[in-house]
């Protein structure tokens, strides 16, 4: 077990979420069980009230989940100081089988709660809260994987041992090996980076033609291949090194935090985008391809700097 | 217009049903200037409370310039009284400890419109009620005839169309209670729909008075 | 934002000045809880690892059965010929039991040669008194303890084999080098060997020299290979340690703290749950002339938010004040311990921003979560009591 300030202020704010999270577990409950809103009895009357209640408990989670989800990044950052061998956190991911799950898992999360924030006010545009039943099931999913979360976070730091020695990303985001990393790694860069910017163009197309479905679907295909790319071809021209393959790395403060930036672009690129699939409206459209038109050129501009500064590629 | 049909409203106290209000209907056409009046607990307020869409009935249907209130979510409920109700209360309910400003402002909060129409309208009621050298004052210590005005340039600030007063007089001198009626016979020129809930004798036979409506036991009497 | 909603919750806060100091006053004690133990922790680990800096490259010491035992000299042999290696030098030192209250002083023995022990002792290193002389330098904490006992001018110590020596005391170390110096004797090494039993072909521990760090960990796998009783530790090592100690402490702390926490969870949302008659009237006249449920909750929450900010930036510099101007009184015997010449060291500022945020997430957050459920209530009450 690794006691450690971050590391138990991370669980201690992430068990009052899921505390606060419960009260609005059981409202949703309610909702699912006894919600009509043609009824007028005093039992609806008490369910439309309560709903604010949920309301208001999943925005404060979002808004803090958010934070938290950066903090947990930064947590791990910060303990690749104490483990030995570990030079940013994809050691630390690594250190327990735990690690890759429960980041996985923290990911999907953010975009559901962000896309109950969402149905939420698209609910309450409407003067009869035609989305009441649809958010309180999606939130009883959502209180699931956030409890299996926490379950996963106690089990990472619980199994975490600080005297081990942990790898480091060169090891984990390596060419060679046979997992299904490598492999990718292994394609030709021309691959990489037309596959990234073929489905670019795509989503364009589909921006420009209100092809809303096509939209969607191609931004849920963009964050595997943005990361992948990222990994395998835009990030060594961050890291100016070929054989550099890490996405933690550019969280560091050698590379202007970056990172940080990236990926929180890329996140409402994506949510937005999927989000415009489901409610169909330009304006998610419009911010979505704002979003990832920010990121593709953030990445590209490290190449084009590159063969700017050298007149040459990086290999 | 306002639109009752078959109105009820129950409430359930220490497991006994009180029935405030039983198969009301009720028309009002717009313009109209009508008083209801009544003993105590036969149901006044509880008609105004649903006139306003503060709350809902139990059964039956409350339509008020063409929206089916009765049906609305509380944003829409609250976005209904924004535009379309302005509220006098007895004793005024204005916020004492707060200036005249900052009581004008309420209303106009959940518009979030920009600072300089914000201020604009402020000033246009308080011009209008000729309380301007007051609007940084503490609204406690204004005299009884200023803190009337303030209250009804409150409930006007957003220019409903229609005007609900309850009690509006119970606790006022014979001096402002004139006053007050000479603002509503303003209002009936502007065409502003009308209803005051009241026992005050005052109201029951005014010239621009339309209707006066009995309420008894929580049912219109005929 | 609407900043409209800013002024309605500052007005409304002044409404019940009581309640809302009460709840403004918990967050500030537990903000400056927090704070003062945090900021106080920080500095310390940073002096250390400040002072971990000083340390040589490896340390080998002789431990059986966990115990640490005098080192052989001829074990320095085989080390030197290690590639890598620059130098490999013994040390002496120790710990004295003072007094029968068990006050504990450290021996440290020098030679004119010794260059190892950091800069802390460069001044000592210098002068040549202390051998020339036969003298001791003392620190800070050990001439306090002297004094109360009346020895001024001289030290007597008593050796293992019953002999007693006594040395006059030459000089004593800075009090800005506390840290390193506060329980130290430092004299002539042949003198150091009487004090403490350990015979000339003996040493406490070797240290290293190792001019390449990256060759530092192969070299010290190298070492332990000799013999299993050769304990072998690198600085990075004991700056591991160090880091470890204070992350163990200060998240022990945080889990006891949660107990605070839970005070303040469970006190603010008492406090703020019972509605005043005053605030019930006002949140039904507001709903009346047009605001939402979804508007009071967010004027509830800006409420919040003033208070918050003013109780977490409050908190904060309150606590600066008391770690690093007055030197955080009582609170820095949690780190140092109760023994009477433990470092009273100057608690210095270290930037670290990842404190504050550390801070601010474990308070903050446990107060609005409080406020949720009283500021939804207030919000949904229903309003026809005002209308009559
Ligand atoms: N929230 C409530 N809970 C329980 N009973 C209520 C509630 N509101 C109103 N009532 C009851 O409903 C009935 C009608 O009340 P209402 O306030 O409408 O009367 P009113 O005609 O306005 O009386 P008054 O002239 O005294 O103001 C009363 O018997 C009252 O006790
Ligand atoms: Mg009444």
């Amino acid at each position: 077990m690794l006691v450690n300030p971050f590391v138990i202020a991370n669980l201690l704010l992430e068990s009052l979420l899921l505390a606060l999270a419960f009260i609005a577990f059981v409202v949703s409950l309610q909702v699912l069980m006894w919600w009509d809103f043609s009824k007028n009895d005093t039992l609806q009357y008490r369910l439309q009230k309560r709903i604010y209640l949920v309301s208001t408990i999943a925005k404060y989670i979002l808004s803090l989940k958010i934070a938290l989800f950066l903090f947990f990044i930064y947590t791990l950052d910060h303990l690749s100081l104490v483990l030995h061998g570990a030079m940013c956190a994809v050691g630390v991911v690594d250190a327990s089988s735990y690690g890759k799950p429960l980041l996985f898992l923290k990911i999907i999360n953010l975009y559901l709660f962000a896309f109950w924030i969402v149905l939420n006010e698209e609910d309450y545009r409407h003067a009869e809260l035609p989305y009441t039943k649809l958010k309180s099931f999606l939130f009883l999913t959502v209180y699931l994987l956030f409890g299996i979360e926490l379950f996963l976070e106690y089990s990472y730091f619980a199994d975490i041992d600080p005297m081990s020695l942990v790898s480091c990303c060169g090891a984990v985001f390596s060419k060679s090996g046979e997992t299904v990393l490598a492999a990718l790694l292994q394609l030709p860069n021309s691959l990489l980076y037309g596959s990234f910017y073929a489905l670019f163009l795509m989503l364009a197309g589909a921006f420009v033609f209100r092809l809303y479905a096509f939209y969607a679907a191609f931004s849920a295909l963009f964050i595997p291949v943005a990361l992948f790319t990222l990994i395998g071809y835009f990030g060594t021209y961050i890291y100016e090194l070929p054989t550099h393959h890490c996405p933690f790395c550019l969280l560091q403060k050698e590379y202007g935090y970056i990172g940080y930036i990236l990926y929180t672009v890329l996140f409402f690129g994506t949510f937005y985008g999927m989000l415009s699939g489901f409610f169909r409206k330009q304006n998610y459209l419009k911010r979505s391809f704002s979003f990832l038109l920010i990121y593709t050129l953030l990445v590209s501009f490290y190449p084009l700097w590159y063969y700017m500064q050298n007149g040459k590629w990086l290999y | 217009m306002i639109e009752l049909k078959d109105v009820s409203k129950k409430f359930v106290q220490q497991n006994r049903e009180i029935v405030a209000l039983e198969s009301v209907s009720l028309k009002i056409q717009t313009g109209e200037v009508v008083v209801i009046k009544g003993r105590s607990g036969s149901g006044k307020s509880t008609l105004l409370s649903l006139m306003a869409a503060l709350a809902k009935p139990t059964s039956g249907e409350v339509i008020v310039q063409n929206e089916r209130i009765s049906r609305l979510s509380d944003d829409f409920a609250a976005a209904f009284r924004l535009r379309h109700i302005g509220f006098i209360f007895q004793r005024y309910n204005l916020f004492e400890q707060m200036s005249v400003f900052e009581n004008l402002l309420a209303p106009l909060v959940p518009l979030n419109l920009p600072a300089k129409e914000t201020k604009e309208r402020i000033k246009r009621v308080l011009e209008r009620f000729f309380i301007e050298e007051k609007a940084e004052a503490k609204v406690r210590v204004l005299s009884g005839g200023e803190q009337q005005r303030v209250a009804i340039a409150r409930s006007l600030i957003n220019d409903p169309s229609v005007i609900l007063a309850d009690e509006p007089t119970a606790n006022l001198d014979a001096a402002l209670a004139k006053e007050f009626i000479s603002v509503l016979k303003g209002l009936k020129d502007k065409k502003r729909t009308i209803v005051v809930a009241t026992h005050d004798p005052l109201f029951f036979n005014l010239d621009f008075v339309d209707r006066v409506i009995e309420m008894e036991g929580g049912r219109v009497c005929l | 934002m609407n900043f409209y909603l800013l002024d309605f919750a500052i007005a409304s806060l002044l409404l019940e000045k009581r309640k809302n100091l009460f709840v403004f006053s918990m967050l500030f004690l537990v903000v400056f809880l927090a704070g003062s133990f945090l900021f106080t922790a920080s500095s310390m680990r940073q002096m250390t690892l400040h002072a971990a800096d000083a340390l040589p490259e490896i340390v080998v010491q002789k431990r059986v059965g966990g115990r640490l035992y005098p080192i052989s000299m001829e074990t320095i042999l085989p080390i030197v010929e290690i590639e890598g290696v620059a130098s490999v030098t013994p040390r002496v030192w120790g710990t004295y039991t003072f007094d029968a209250q068990g006050t504990l002083f450290s021996v440290v023995g020098v030679d004119r040669y010794d260059y190892l022990y950091g800069d802390s002792l460069a001044s000592v290193r210098k002068s040549d008194k202390i051998i020339q002389g036969n003298g001791v330098a003392v620190g800070e904490g050990v001439y306090r303890v002297l004094k109360s006992r009346f020895f001024t001018k001289e030290v007597h110590l008593l050796s293992p084999k019953g002999e007693m020596l006594i040395m006059p005391i030459v000089t004593v170390f800075p009090k800005s080098t506390a840290l390193f110096t506060n329980d130290l004797l430092v004299m002539d090494v042949q003198k150091a060997r009487k004090v403490l039993g350990i015979s000339k072909d003996e040493a406490s521990d070797l240290l290293v020299d190792v001019p390449n760090p990256d060759e530092v960990d192969t070299i010290a796998q190298k070492i332990s290979l000799l013999s299993p009783v050769l304990h072998v530790r690198t600085k990075e090592q004991i700056r591991t340690v160090y880091e470890e100690m204070f992350d163990y402490r200060s998240g022990v702390f945080l889990l006891l703290f949660t107990i605070v926490l839970a005070t303040l969870f469970f006190l603010t949302s008492e406090r703020l749950s019972g509605l005043s008659h005053a605030q019930r009237k006002e949140i039904a006249v507001l709903k009346a002339i047009g605001w939402s449920i979804r508007n009071i909750i967010s004027v509830k929450f800006y409420e919040g938010f003033f208070i918050a900010s003013f109780a977490y930036f409050g908190g904060v510099a309150a606590a600066f004040f008391y770690v690093y101007v007055l030197q955080a009184p009582l609170l820095r015997f949690v780190f140092s311990g109760f023994s009477t010449v433990r470092p009273p060291l100057e608690l210095t500022f270290f930037p670290d921003w990842s404190l504050l945020l550390l801070l601010f997430l474990i308070t903050v957050p446990v107060y609005f979560a409080a406020l949720i459920i009283p500021a939804w209530r207030a919000a949904v009450e229903d309003v026809d009591e005002v209308l009559r």
